[in-house]
C-alpha cells in the first residue's frame, strides 16, 4: 500500500534572490530498478547526505555536525569513525556506511533482489547519488533536495 | 504486468483537501494498475489476454473494453511499424526464459533451436489476421485460423500486450493529475514508461540509463509535460559465448534481437504508442531505425544508443535540448 509524507524543502539558489519554499508529497508504490547516477560535475562542496525512504526524509548526516534521524525505521551506530545507518522500510532494509574521515558514503548491505545499490560506487562528492528502487531509498548530497532528477530505463 | 509504479505530486499539502486529493489519486492509480493487469496480463489465467491465448485457432473470444482498446492499439502499432512491433512473440519470450518465471537457460545448449523459433516466427507473422469487433456493447477478438506443429502440440497464436499495456496504464494515470487538480508531478511505471507534468522549478532532469555502464547515465534531457518510453537490451538479459540474449524478441525470427540497438527513447505521442515504437526500433538495425525515425517520427523526439564496429554510438533527431553524459560516446556514422 502506498504511503506519503508532507515534506518542506527550502532551497537557496545562487542566482535567485528569493527563497523558494516547496511543499511536496510523494507516494511510493514500488520501483523495480536499482540505479546510481553520476551527474555533471558540480562545484558545490560535499558536506553530508540526505536519506529518503519512500519519498520521506528519514536521516541526514553532516560531516561537521553529525547525524539526525527524522523518521521512523532508522537506526544509527557509530564505531571507530564509521557511521552505520540501517534504514528499514516495508520492503526490507539497507545499511548505509558513512566514512567520516574519508567523506565517503555507500550502501554496504541490503536485502533487496540484485543488491545493485550495494555495488553502486560510493558517494564522494556533491554529484553522487545512490538509489535502491525496490526499497524506495534515495541517498543524495546534503542540501540537494528534490532537484527533479528522474532515472529512466 | 509484474511492474511497479512511482507516483509523485507536488502541492501545498498543508491544505488537508490537497492531502485528501492525493490519497484519492493514489488509490485510483492502484485501481487502474490492478484493473489493467487483471485484463491484460498473460500471467493471470483469468485475464482476457489469457483467455484469448487459450482459445483455439479461428475462435472468437470475448474481451473487456480495456483489452479491446489495447489490442487495437497494438494492431495500429503493428501496421505503423510494418510489423517491427508485433505482440505475437509470446512463444519466443517464453522459450528464451523471459516469461513470468524468468527462468533463464543454463547453457547455450538449452536455447531453442532456430528451426523451433522459425516456427514461432511463422505463427507470429499471422498477427495481421487478428480481427477485433464491437457488437451490441460487447467486444470480441478472433484468432487467426492458423497453427504450427511443435512436437506433439498444435500451437495457435498467442500474444503478450505487456509493453503496450504499460503505456496504456500510464496514459490513464496521466489523466488523473488533472482530475485531482495536480499540475506538478509525474508517474513512472517501471522507470521506462513515464507521464510528466510540470516540475516545481523548471523542468525535470531525465537521466537515461547507460546501456553498457552499470550505475551510469548516458543522456540527460530536461523535460516536462510529456509522455515517453524507453526500451533497452540491458533490462533483462544473459550472455552465452559472448552473445547477449535480451528480453526484446525480433518478430521476424522470434529470437532475441541482434540488431545492435542497445537503448531507445521516444518522447511524444501517447505512452502506449511510445512503448510500441521503442520496442519496434529496438528490432531494427541502426540504419533502419534512422530511416524510420526520419520518415515516420518527425513529430517525436527520439534518441538511441547502439553498437557499431564494436563501439557504442548514439543517434538523435533532436537538434538541442539534451546533454550527452558519456564523453566517449560517438555519433552514429
Amino acid at each position: 500500500m502506498s504511503f506519503k509524507k508532507v515534506e518542506e524543502v527550502k532551497r537557496d539558489r545562487a542566482f535567485k534572490p528569493l527563497d523558494l519554499i516547496i511543499y511536496s508529497a510523494v507516494a511510493v508504490i514500488l520501483v523495480a530498478v536499482f540505479l546510481s547516477v553520476f551527474l555533471t560535475k558540480s562545484d558545490k562542496p560535499f558536506s553530508g547526505i540526505e536519506v529518503y525512504s519512500g519519498g520521506e526524509l528519514k536521516y541526514t548526516y553532516a560531516f561537521d555536525g553529525g547525524g539526525n534521524i527524522s523518521g521512523e525505521g532508522v537506526e544509527e551506530e557509530i564505531t571507530d569513525g564509521i557511521v552505520s545507518v540501517r534504514v528499514t522500510c516495508v520492503k526490507g532494509y539497507n545499511v548505509i556506511k558513512i566514512d567520516v574521515a574519508a567523506r565517503s558514503v555507500r550502501v554496504e548491505e541490503a536485502d533487496c533482489k540484485g543488491k545493485d545499490c550495494v555495488y553502486t560506487p560510493a558517494i564522494v562528492d556533491s554529484d553522487g547519488v545512490i538509489y535502491c528502487s525496490p526499497h524506495g531509498l534515495k541517498i543524495i548530497p546534503l542540501g540537494r533536495g528534490d532537484d527533479g532528477t528522474i532515472i529512466v530505463g | 504486468m509484474g511492474t511497479d509504479g512511482f507516483l509523485v505530486a507536488y502541492a501545498d499539502f498543508s491544505d488537508p483537501q490537497r492531502e485528501q486529493a492525493f490519497s484519492d489519486m493514489a488509490a485510483e492509480t492502484e485501481l487502474i494498475l490492478k484493473s489493467v493487469d487483471g485484463s491484460l496480463s498473460a500471467n493471470i489465467s483469468t485475464s482476457f489476454v489469457s483467455r484469448f491465448n487459450a482459445a483455439a485457432a479461428g475462435e472468437r473470444v470475448e474481451l473487456d473494453e480495456r483489452a479491446f482498446t489495447v489490442l487495437n492499439i497494438a494492431i495500429d502499432a503493428y501496421n505503423f511499424t510494418d510489423g517491427s512491433y508485433n505482440p505475437a512473440v509470446y512463444y519466443g519470450v517464453q522459450a528464451f526464459g523471459f516469461g513470468s518465471d524468468w527462468v533463464y537457460p543454463q547453457t547455450s545448449a538449452d536455447l531453442p533451436s532456430t528451426a523451433q523459433t522459425d516456427l514461432y516466427a511463422e505463427l507470429a507473422s499471422h498477427f495481421s489476421e487478428v480481427i477485433t469487433e464491437q457488437k451490441d456493447g460487447t467486444y470480441y477478438a478472433t484468432k487467426p485460423n492458423f497453427t504450427i506443429k511443435s512436437g506433439d502440440e498444435e500451437l495457435s497464436l498467442k500474444i503478450d500486450l505487456g509493453g503496450v499495456g504499460k503505456g496504456y496504464a500510464v496514459d490513464l494515470i496521466d489523466g488523473l493529475f488533472e482530475k485531482y487538480g495536480f499540475e506538478m508531478g509525474y508517474f513512472s511505471f517501471g522507470s521506462s514508461s513515464i507521464a510528466l507534468k510540470k516540475f516545481t522549478d523548471g523542468d525535470f532532469k531525465l537521466q537515461f540509463v547507460h546501456p553498457r555502464k552499470s550505475g551510469g547515465a548516458y543522456l540527460s534531457i530536461p523535460l516536462s509535460c510529456s509522455l515517453l518510453s524507453t526500451s533497452g537490451d540491458y533490462e533483462k538479459y544473459y550472455v552465452f559465448d559472448g552473445a547477449r540474449y535480451c528480453h526484446i524478441i525480433d518478430p521476424s525470427t522470434c529470437r532475441p534481437i541482434t540488431s545492435g540497438m542497445a537503448a531507445v527513447t521516444v518522447i511524444g505521442g501517447t505512452a502506449a504508442e511510445d512503448d510500441a515504437i521503442t520496442t519496434a526500433l529496438m528490432t531494427m538495425t541502426p540504419a533502419e531505425a534512422v530511416s524510420f525515425i526520419n520518415s515516420k517520427l518527425s513529430t517525436h523526439r527520439v534518441a538511441f544508443a547502439c553498437e557499431e564496429g564494436g563501439e557504442l554510438r548514439y543517434y538523435t533527431n533532436m537538434q538541442g535540448g539534451f546533454e550527452l553524459l558519456d564523453g566517449a560516446l560517438k555519433p552514429l556514422t
